[in-house]
């Protein structure tokens, strides 16, 4: 009995002892080469792609798309080579350039994304009538949509669909890594609505401290858009959302009579004029910040002016107290949000969060992004693929 | 006793476990490797022997199939050549990207947007001519985040050289590749399909008949738009019900003839079902099947019975003596008015004067002059018809009766006892009439 008590043991061990003498096996995967192959359709940007992202920033560039990289409950189309490949060289040059000028080649080659991926299409939700502009996951991949919109003619475009859209993207892979203040969770509680907010004009959550209607859906993309806006809005439209943030509003639809506007139309209103006989009734006369490509402050009226700057805002507002007798007046502040002040304060959390985590200057980052955005040459960054012989290209 | 032999049996079991060879694998390569293995199959046979293939590609289940054809180029390009209606109906050629990946199986990917090919995969809103339409308000039906909801990959299989069965990743249509030979041309590979849907898309004619081997027959509506709709006609003493026994749907046309998307069940009168897959063109211009099936346009009696039809005479294709007669009565309505010679024949439908009732009537123009025979044509059957005079003459025609013989003579020769042939089968707008007096031609 003791003998087979001990001797079971025993063989059981042996057995083990026995499975570890087994060496691995090749592996099982086969080796692919991963390198462009010469002659093929994309030789020559694959390889420029593979040279100034791979090699540099251990980045793939998903330019055509695969489906399995994305949402499978989106409709989803790849991009066209063409824009696809414009948007490569603007990522590279807007993106990857700017970060690289201020603070060389390293911070991205540790921080930035590992794969972009690039999507023709929006990503339409037809429940809410929304559309995804672009996406960041795990800090590691960002997608960008609507590829197949480019329109290297319309710079207000380009902002809105792509440059804001990187910047917006890169900052959730930032904030992903390195978590910003919670105070800055704390400045809006309560304010932020993620069922609604794509019916909100940015007339009225600027006022509440919000730089965008998105921003006011929820914090993590409210430091997403502060982040992204502060770098892509050129001076004169960041004045003039702070114009914006810092005026009262009121409802047209509730307080519509005497605009002459559509009733149906939801706008927010900024000066009135006073109808003298009957007091409760009010002329508005500049209302609606619309929001296209960009903001702009409306005049209520047949011509619908658009008003681009603070300082035509003004202008206008001086000219209309010339022409109405008893003056023009600003609608009260009722919504108790200083919202200039709420935005500004934002920047600044960002600010710091950029000095202190990543050692970065937000300031000098901003002008960097904005003459970058001034003075792209499309035809010369093309040249950058077409230029260079292949041989020269491959895989280093 | 049994701790002894299981003792005994221990090291045996060991030395199997410890066994660095392993006789009992199926494959002899991993997965991995297999994959890639299949990849590169899947390659060579895209891009064999021309690298040329019809797609037949389905969308969503409200629209027909769509066949385009695709070049797959060794250097990883394809050149899709279209036609279709969501590119206005002309043809068309773009180069875009192919690739053939391993995710989920071996999948064929057009990885780069082809205006062409991924106009089905857009989620756009579908606008335009055949865009689905609200049917009580006939506004636009909004698929922004759907559009055609086509797939752009697909899990391959079944794979041949001469074709490929393709499952959509996202939406599970299934599609074929059919390998062309390499001297096709794609321009009129695919101008053949819309040239033999040219007589079946005739709204003159929009009812087509489906007979079964025993002798049902069902009525095909929307044929040529590729979502046909079946309903059964009345068989024998057994009374159909087109209100619940019509069932559609959508399928392909290719060079080769008609394929459902899925089988069609098909209900006879009596309530049985059975099942169409798909309709062969044959040797004389009929679509049908091995199992007997035939789909046969309106009958030349239908299309002669149209009341709304106006059927114009090829003067110059009488023949025997109604050629002599014509050419009697034309040279006699001239001499007895020079400035009303013949213009044209035709046959049609008119209220006759004196009955009140529809009748067929035969104009005969001479210049200003037109002369109505209210005549009557009985059918013997499907393609045999007997015209005779009727009662009512207009005022003109007696005149022309009595003085010019060659008028006379000729309407007596034209009252025969024909023979009707359709010069196409779907679409019966031309008529041959041959009878014992000769033969003529007339389109509607």
């Amino acid at each position: 009995m003791k003998l087979h008590k001990f001797l079971l043991p025993a063989l059981m061990g042996l057995a083990l002892t026995g499975c570890y003498e087994e060496k691995l096996g090749p592996t099982i995967f086969p080796d692919v080469d991963s390198n462009p192959e010469a002659g093929s359709y994309t030789y020559d940007f694959d390889c420029w792609v593979n040279r100034t992202f791979r090699d540099v920033y251990n980045l793939e560039f998903k330019y055509k798309m695969e489906d399995i990289e994305a949402d499978m409950d989106y409709n989803l189309v790849p991009a066209t080579l063409d824009n696809a490949r414009d948007l490569c060289l603007l990522t590279n040059y807007l993106w990857f350039e700017t970060y690289r000028e201020h603070c060389g080649v390293n911070f991205l080659k540790k921080h930035g994304p590992r794969i972009l991926h690039l999507i023709g299409s929006p990503a339409y939700n037809p429940t809410t009538g929304t559309e995804i502009l672009g996406l960041a996951e795990g800090g590691l991949k960002v997608t960008l949509y609507k590829v197949n919109e480019l329109d290297l003619t319309n710079i207000n475009q380009l902002n809105e669909y792509f440059f804001r859209t990187m910047h917006h993207e890169f900052g959730h892979i930032l904030h992903q890594n390195r978590s910003y203040p919670t105070e800055f969770n704390l400045l809006s509680t309560g304010r932020y609505d993620s069922g609604t907010w794509q019916n909100k004009a940015i007339g009225m959550v600027a006022s509440q401290g919000f730089i965008t209607p998105y921003a006011s859906s929820e914090n993590r993309e409210d430091f997403a858009e502060t982040i992204a806006n502060f770098l892509t809005r050129t001076d004169d439209q960041m004045e003039l959302i702070l114009w914006m943030a810092a005026q009262g509003w009121s409802n047209g639809k509730e307080d519509k009579k005497g605009t002459g506007a559509d009733d149906n139309s939801e706008y927010y209103c900024y000066y009135y004029v006073p109808n003298a006989e009957k007091p409760a009734e009010r002329r508005y006369f500049l209302t609606s910040l619309e929001k296209d490509e960009t903001y702009r402050v409306t005049v209520v009226g047949e011509n619908g002016e658009r008003l681009h700057t603070v300082a035509e805002v003004e202008a206008y507002i001086a000219k209309m107290n010339k022409e109405k007798p008893g003056g023009v007046f600003p609608v009260d502040d009722k919504d108790t949000v200083n919202g200039k002040e709420m935005i500004l304060q934002k920047q600044n959390i960002a600010r710091n969060w950029f000095k202190d985590e990543w050692q970065l200057d937000f300031d000098v980052l901003r002008s960097i992004v904005q003459r970058r955005q001034g003075d792209f040459d499309i035809e010369a960054l093309r040249q950058e693929v077409t230029s260079t012989p292949s041989s020269d290209k491959s895989d280093k | 006793m049994n701790k002894k032999l299981l003792i005994l049996a221990l090291p045996a079991m060991l030395l199997a476990a410890c066994s660095s060879e392993d006789d009992n694998r199926i494959f002899s390569t991993s997965a991995a490797e297999r994959l890639e293995a299949a990849k590169t199959d899947y390659k060579e046979t895209l891009t064999a022997n021309g690298g040329m293939w019809a797609i037949e590609y389905f969308t969503n289940d409200e629209e027909p199939g769509y066949l385009m054809v695709m070049q797959f180029s060794t250097d990883g390009a394809v050149t899709v050549h279209a036609d279709h209606r969501w590119i206005g109906n002309t043809y068309k050629t773009e180069r875009s990207c192919w690739d053939v990946l391993s995710d989920n199986g071996t999948v064929l990917t057009f990885n780069s947007y082809n205006t062409l090919f991924h106009v089905f995969s857009t989620p756009e809103n579908i606008v335009g001519e055949g865009a689905p339409t609200n049917p009580n308000t006939g506004a636009d039906i909004n698929e922004l985040g759907y559009g055609h909801e086509g797939d752009y990959e697909f899990l391959l299989f079944d794979r041949s050289e001469e074709q490929i069965r393709l499952v959509g990743k996202k939406h599970h249509k299934e599609a074929w590749l059919r390998h062309l030979d390499p001297s096709t041309d794609p321009k009129e590979y695919l101008a053949k399909v819309k040239s033999n849907l040219t007589d079946l898309n005739n709204r003159s004619f929009p009812v087509l008949t489906l007979v079964e081997p025993t002798g049902e027959t069902y009525g095909v509506t929307n044929f040529a738009s590729g979502i046909p709709s079946v309903y059964p006609y009345n068989f024998g003493d057994v009374e159909a019900d087109p209100v619940t026994q019509t069932v559609k749907g959508n399928g392909i046309h290719t060079t080769t003839g008609f394929r459902f998307r899925t089988p069609l069940n098909i209900k006879r009168a009596d309530g049985t079902e059975w099942k169409l897959a798909s309709l062969s063109w044959d040797e004389n211009g009929i679509l049908g099947n091995a199992a007997g099936v035939k789909l046969l346009g309106p009958t030349p009696k239908a299309a002669l019975s149209t009341t709304t039809f106006t059927w114009a005479v090829d003067t110059a294709s009488f023949t025997g003596t109604l050629r002599t007669a014509f050419a009697a009565m034309k040279k006699d309505i001239v001499a007895y008015s020079k400035a009303n010679p013949l213009k044209s024949i035709k046959f049609a439908w008119e209220s006759n004067p004196e009955t009140k009732a529809l009748q067929p009537v035969l104009v005969i123009t001479a210049g200003s002059r037109v002369l109505k025979d209210y005549i009557f044509v009985n059918y013997n059957d499907d393609v045999t018809a007997v015209f005779s005079y009727g009662s009512a003459k207009d005022k003109g025609t007696l005149t022309y009766e009595e003085k010019v013989e060659g008028y006379k003579n000729f309407k007596a020769q034209l009252m025969q006892t024909y023979a009707l042939t359709k010069l196409s089968e779907y679409n019966p707008a031309d008529l041959e009439l041959s009878s014992t007096a000769g033969s003529f031609k007339m389109s509607k």
